[in-house]
């Protein structure tokens, strides 16, 4: 870990209100051990990502953070996973209710292309989430008051998350000394239009699966007679192949 | 080197194939033996599926689409 | 060519770009007057492992490559027909009514979404013509990559995986007639739900692995286990009459579009499943349990395969098989096809699964199609990008590290040859990427095949993975005979590392970091005309030890594709514990504590 106490870890105003309900979530060990496996695969993704950061940039002292920080995702993820592990395998209640959306990690919602992001736009949106994960983290490690060692991980991983916001930051103010607070608003919009993005597919979805859904009940049944009574006719193991069709034909 | 087109333009062409498409395949399980039963269905669901191809291109407007659907 | 004249209308240069995507692994493949010009995966490109989107990358790097212009292409061949495929997926939820109504949306909206569109997809990404849209069947794809690639004029064909349009299994031959006229005839198929491949991932999925990706750790599991649970896989894989089988679908729940591929049934008869997340010890009672269950899968699939193969062998009295599909794909079945059914040679391609099918597709068109007399198909793997060390040099000066070029290479073999003597991990890259899921030579790590501490030592610091998968040792061919039980034909079908066969017994105890807890290697013979530089290196390795053997294990961390290019290697060396990394002749050695402080310092 470096001493880096230039940026701390605060938890938004809203996580705060949300305190009870972070505290009720984190109650049961094994919803705690399939959130923490859920951190572990979120945070081996990032490390991935910055891996690829880190091959794309022509900045080598960009390069040699990103990889840093990858290796730091990656023992995140080892942490998390050992951790998951250890509580599943302790007695306790299963819960079913997961509530994830309460719990995203890192950026476990945003979907990052690191090929269409230049150094400045990828080091703003890495400074927003690692500093929305760290006020998360911290919210984390006050509700795990019972656990001290799900609280012992926490409590590591937000250290290399200070010195992650504080090189995102002072790199971000290097490579755009004028610009960067421009930057991160711009982060904050792209953020706040994927949120966008994600709700705008959900409904959508939504839409897509009852119009889907009438139509199966609706237009099914008549042909799903038909279609069981040609599958009755048709005899076990081989048959022969289906002769070929001209390749223009997409049938 | 591939000439990069818009989102529009490559929906419209997507769109532009899809009577091809569903035309060829209605014609091909019209002359499949024991496939003749599901011609309407499958063009029905295709046309309408159209909406699913147009709101998966464009997922910003994904449900304006639907919804002038 | 025979005097054919393009579409385009440049007489004599037919050029046909087959793709696969959308379901596992797509890649683009790129045919030149007959003769594959490179092929790449799309993963290799996009970085995201088993990439299935439209491959875009894929196929602007094969254009680009080649010097050819999307409207210069006489042909787009995609390696399945999508309306007959929607129709399989649109019959089975009628079949399944009204028990499919969860699964029902989410599969037409995947369909009707994009993947039926394909058309149109291509037309508008390609700026291609729609006559100039071809579409091969998925098994015929198959068969075209296995037979077309193979060095063989007449030979059974047989492909196995888990689903293409209808067909899971087609059985059939290939020949090739002394005026260069192909014919690829296949007679028989099992149709879905039928499928060995989906057997398998149900398995797979049961013993909590990823399905698509574990299968590889179905088979490292099952060496552990004694098939005793044989008899209960064979109850639900019905052989029938006519040679082929039927699954009872009362175990299964994958073809009405479950989430979970296995029954209740299912569970009654082999026990709870393993969680994903569970540690799977095979010395462990509950690991045990799971290892019997694998080696019976592994059995049963073995028994069902060589069955067919056998009586493919009787019927057409051939000696070769070309074997594609993803079920080709296991090493173990292989080996046992090759000993039991007859066949004299057994030729896999290097990627026999769906991103083969690009290259498949592509051949299929060419000679049976446009009827184009066949030309030999180069025998390697080495379709993709090659390597451009140039950058590698500059970014490991800026990072500090030791580095060498040595551009002789007698002394850069002899260099590599004196870290692996030292115990080192090597990270080399040279040459062409491989097309297929195997490093063979080009994009590997390398390290000395002596002692288990090394196996240990690459699972835990390099591919962070289970600790009962295996590693495999490459070997020149010249001497796999000596290290290694095999077969007739043992050897070539272990060009491309598709054989599993048994180490001697005086050598397991000097191979241990290769050998299985059952005494078998998955064992790539290296030619020197395939892959001159890995061959010699194989030699000068034997000279210096007397053992001319390295383990052989892609270069690649969990959950990454294998690299590409050598800044991807450069990064994979940088945050694992490769010692050296040798890329075309530059050597980068790790000096940790430097590194430690240049970070603080720019922090």
């Amino acid at each position: 870990m470096l001493a880096s106490p230039a940026v701390r870890a605060a938890p938004s105003t809203l996580d705060l209100l949300l305190l009870p309900l972070h505290r009720l979530v984190w109650a049961d060990p094994h919803r705690r051990a399939r959130k923490l496996l859920r951190f572990a695969e979120t945070e081996a993704d990032g490390g991935r990502d910055l891996a690829r950061a880190a091959e794309l940039t022509f900045d080598p002292a960009l390069r040699r953070l990103y990889l840093r920080h990858a290796q730091d995702e990656q023992r995140h993820a080892d942490l998390f996973r050992r951790r998951g592990r250890e509580l599943l395998s302790q007695p306790g209640s299963a819960s079913k209710f997961e509530a994830n959306w309460l719990a995203p990690g890192e950026r476990g919602l945003d979907d990052l292309r690191v090929e269409k992001q230049s150094d400045e736009t990828l080091l703003a949106f890495l400074h927003l989430s690692e500093k929305a994960a760290a006020g998360r983290f911290v919210i984390y490690r006050r509700v795990l008051q019972a656990d001290p060692d799900t609280r012992g991980v926490f409590a590591r991983v937000l250290e290399d998350e200070a010195f992650h916001m504080t090189y995102t930051g002072k790199q971000l103010a290097r490579l755009s000394p004028r610009k960067h607070g421009l930057r991160l608003w711009q982060a904050r919009a792209g953020r706040l239009w994927k949120t966008y993005l994600r709700l705008a597919s959900a409904v959508a979805s939504v839409f897509g699966t009852v119009m889907l859904g009438l139509q199966y009940f609706l237009l099914l049944p008549a042909f799903a007679l038909v279609a069981k009574r040609a599958a009755r006719r048709e005899p076990p193991g081989l048959a022969p192949s289906r002769p070929p069709t001209p390749l223009q034909s997409q049938y | 080197m591939i000439r990069r087109r818009g989102k529009m333009v490559r929906t419209l062409l997507l769109l532009g194939s899809a009577a091809p498409t569903i035309a060829d395949g209605a014609r091909s399980l019209w002359h499949t033996e024991g496939r003749k039963w599901m011609v309407p269905l499958v063009v029905f669901l295709c046309v309408t599926g159209l909406v699913l191809a147009v709101a998966a291109s464009v997922e910003a407007l994904a449900p304006f689409v639907y919804a002038i659907f | 060519m025979g005097g054919h004249a393009s579409q385009t209308g440049s007489v004599g240069r037919l050029r046909i770009l087959g793709i696969s995507a959308h379901y596992h692994d797509s890649a683009a493949a790129l045919l030149i007057d007959g003769v594959p010009v490179c092929a790449v995966q799309e993963e290799r490109l996009s970085r995201r492992k088993n990439d299935a989107a439209f491959p875009l990358a894929a196929i602007e790097w094969c254009l680009d490559f080649a010097g050819v212009q999307p409207e210069q292409l006489d042909a787009v061949v995609f390696y399945e027909k999508p309306m007959l495929k929607f129709e399989r997926i649109l019959t089975l939820a009628l079949r399944g009514f009204p028990r499919s109504w969860p699964a029902f949306p989410q599969a037409m909206k995947n369909a009707l979404g994009g993947k039926l569109w394909v058309k149109g997809i291509i037309a508008s990404e390609l700026g291609v013509r729609g006559d100039r849209i071809l579409f091969a069947e998925h098994h015929r794809s198959h068969a075209a990559a296995a037979f077309l690639g193979a060095p063989s004029r007449n030979a059974a064909i047989l492909t196995a995986d888990g689903v293409g349009e209808w067909a899971t299994l087609s059985m059939g031959r290939g020949s090739i007639a002394a005026d260069g006229t192909a014919s690829i005839e296949l007679f028989r198929e099992l149709r879905f739900p039928h499928s060995l491949g989906m057997l398998y991932s149900t398995f797979t999925a049961y013993l909590g692995f990823p399905v698509n990706e574990g299968e590889y750790k179905v088979m490292g599991l099952a060496s552990y286990g004694q098939p005793s649970f044989a008899e209960q896989v064979r109850r639900i894989v019905r052989r029938t009459a006519d040679g082929g089988f039927a699954l009872d679908l009362d175990y299964f729940e994958f073809h009405e579009g479950a989430r979970r591929s296995f029954s209740k049934k299912f569970v009654e008869v082999f026990g709870a499943p393993r969680e994903p997340w569970d540690p799977l010890d095979p010395q462990s009672a509950e690991g045990a349990r799971f290892a019997d269950v694998a080696a019976s899968v592994q059995l049963v699939l073995e028994e069902v395969l060589v069955d067919l193969a056998r009586s493919l062998q009787r019927e057409t009295g051939l000696d070769d098989l070309c074997f594609g599909g993803g079920v080709a794909l296991n090493g173990c079945a292989n080996a046992r096809i090759l000993r039991e059914s007859g066949f004299r040679n057994l030729y896999v391609p290097s990627a026999p699964g769906d991103a083969g099918c690009a290259l498949g597709a592509a051949l299929y068109a060419d000679r049976l199609h446009f009827r184009r007399p066949h030309r030999p198909v180069p025998d390697h793997p080495y379709w993709g990008p090659a390597l451009e060390a140039t950058d590698l040099a500059r970014i490991a000066l800026e990072d500090g590290l030791e580095l060498e070029q040595i551009p002789r290479e007698p002394d850069l073999i002899a260099c590599a040859v004196d870290h692996l003597c030292a115990g080192r991990i090597v990270g080399w890259m040279q040459g062409r990427t491989e097309m297929g899921p195997r490093a063979l030579g080009n994009r590997s790590i390398l390290a000395a095949p002596h002692e288990a501490a090394m196996r240990d030592a690459l699972n835990r610091s390099i591919k962070y993975r289970e600790e009962f998968r295996p590693f495999a040792p490459a070997v020149p061919i010249e001497q796999a005979d000596r290290f290694f039980q095999l077969p007739s034909g043992g050897a070539r079908l272990g060009r491309f590392m598709s054989g599993v066969f048994p180490v001697h017994r005086e050598w397991r105890s000097r191979l241990a970091a290769v050998t299985h807890v059952d005494g078998t290697a998955r064992v790539q013979t290296v030619e020197a005309s395939m892959a001159p530089r890995f061959h010699a290196l194989l030699e000068a390795y034997g000279a210096r030890t007397g053992i001319p053997v390295l383990l052989n294990t892609s270069f690649n961390l969990a959950g990454e594709p294998i690299v590409n290019r050598a800044v991807e290697g450069y990064s994979t060396f940088r945050r694992s514990g490769i010692d050296v990394l040798i890329a075309g002749e530059t050597v980068v050695r790790k000096r940790r504590h430097d590194l430690a402080r240049l970070e603080e310092a720019i922090a």
